[in-house]
């Protein structure tokens, strides 16, 4: 392990025993290394600080909406190709299900 | 926090793939929390986070047909949370970062600072170029390892580590000496 992904694994807190040996004697014969794990160390502590924040309140609602809007047309999207195809559907059905206009006798302007 | 778990995800899609929209409301509320903070970290600003998260899971329901399930659930959202962010900072000019919450006045000086230091944090975030502060959101905000990181990008796992060091150190740059400290300086 170059020393730079050991000082990296070290604010990970990904160090095997034998790296963590290396990273001591790193550390031991260079100063500068200790001030730069200090700074990463700090920089990791910072970003850990910033934490998680809570969403709007509305947030799952919103999603919600959209997305059953989404399964309602896929709905009627999946359904119209296999209704189509079914060619003993009565006419009764296909009005029903809004694949045909309504005949003119039924339609209350015609009337 | 949730902390993902892959069996309950799978069996959720599938429910949700079988037609069951409710159950794409539990993998909404099981995720948000994290979604929203990754947006918020790479965005800066709650109501564009809003936004891109809510779009991202529209996204990811037109979308779970195509998901593969030999990834993980929550590394394909992240992704798409990701990239939505990207699109919404490509959308509009750059932008200070909003402020946390209002200090009351009286407040500790601790409690200044701890405000200060997040606000220049969150800013220093921001300054990063996109690739590295995806890499930086992803491993602080959501705790992914390399690998995870690696697959949710789509990038090697030798790239992530390579922009998670040059990113950690221009933050340290950003950040040096600036940021009030902790007493342990």
């Amino acid at each position: 392990m170059m020393s730079d992904e050991l000082i990296h694994s070290a604010v990970d807190g990904g160090l095997r025993p034998e790296d963590r040996q290396r990273l001591e004697r790193l550390l031991a014969e260079n100063p500068d290394v200790v001030e730069r794990l200090s700074d990463l160390h700090r920089v990791s502590e910072w970003l850990d600080e910033l934490g998680y924040e809570d969403p709007p309140a509305a947030l799952v609602s919103n999603v919600m909406q959209q997305v059953r809007r989404l399964a309602d047309r896929q709905q009627r999207g999946n359904v119209t190709p296999v209704l189509f195809g079914r060619t003993t559907m009565s006419r009764r059905k296909k009005v029903l299900f809004g694949l045909v206009p309504l005949p003119r006798s039924s339609s209350p302007r015609s009337s | 926090v949730y902390l993902p778990q892959d069996g309950d995800d799978a069996e959720l899609v599938r429910r949700v793939l079988a037609g069951d929209t409710a159950a794409f409301e539990v993998l909404v509320r099981r995720h948000q929390r994290v979604l929203f903070t990754v947006a918020l970290r790479m965005l800066g600003d709650r109501e564009e986070a809003q936004d891109a998260t809510q779009n991202a899971l529209v996204k990811v329901y037109q979308k779970l047909g195509t998901y593969d399930a030999n990834y993980r659930f929550f590394s394909w959202i992240y992704r798409i949370v990701v990239n939505e962010c990207l699109n919404v900072r490509r959308a509009r000019p750059p932008r200070e970062p909003a402020g946390f919450e209002p200090v009351a006045a009286g407040e500790a000086l601790e409690v200044l600072e701890a405000q200060d230091r997040r606000r220049r944090v969150q800013g220093a975030i921001l300054a990063l170029p996109a690739d590295y502060r995806q890499v930086i959101v992803l491993r602080h905000f959501t705790e992914l390892s390399y690998e995870e990181i690696s697959a949710t990008l789509a990038i090697p796992v030798k790239t992530v580590k390579s922009r998670l060091y040059t990113a950690r150190q221009r933050l340290a740059e950003l950040l040096g000496g600036a940021a009030p400290s902790k007493g342990s300086r």
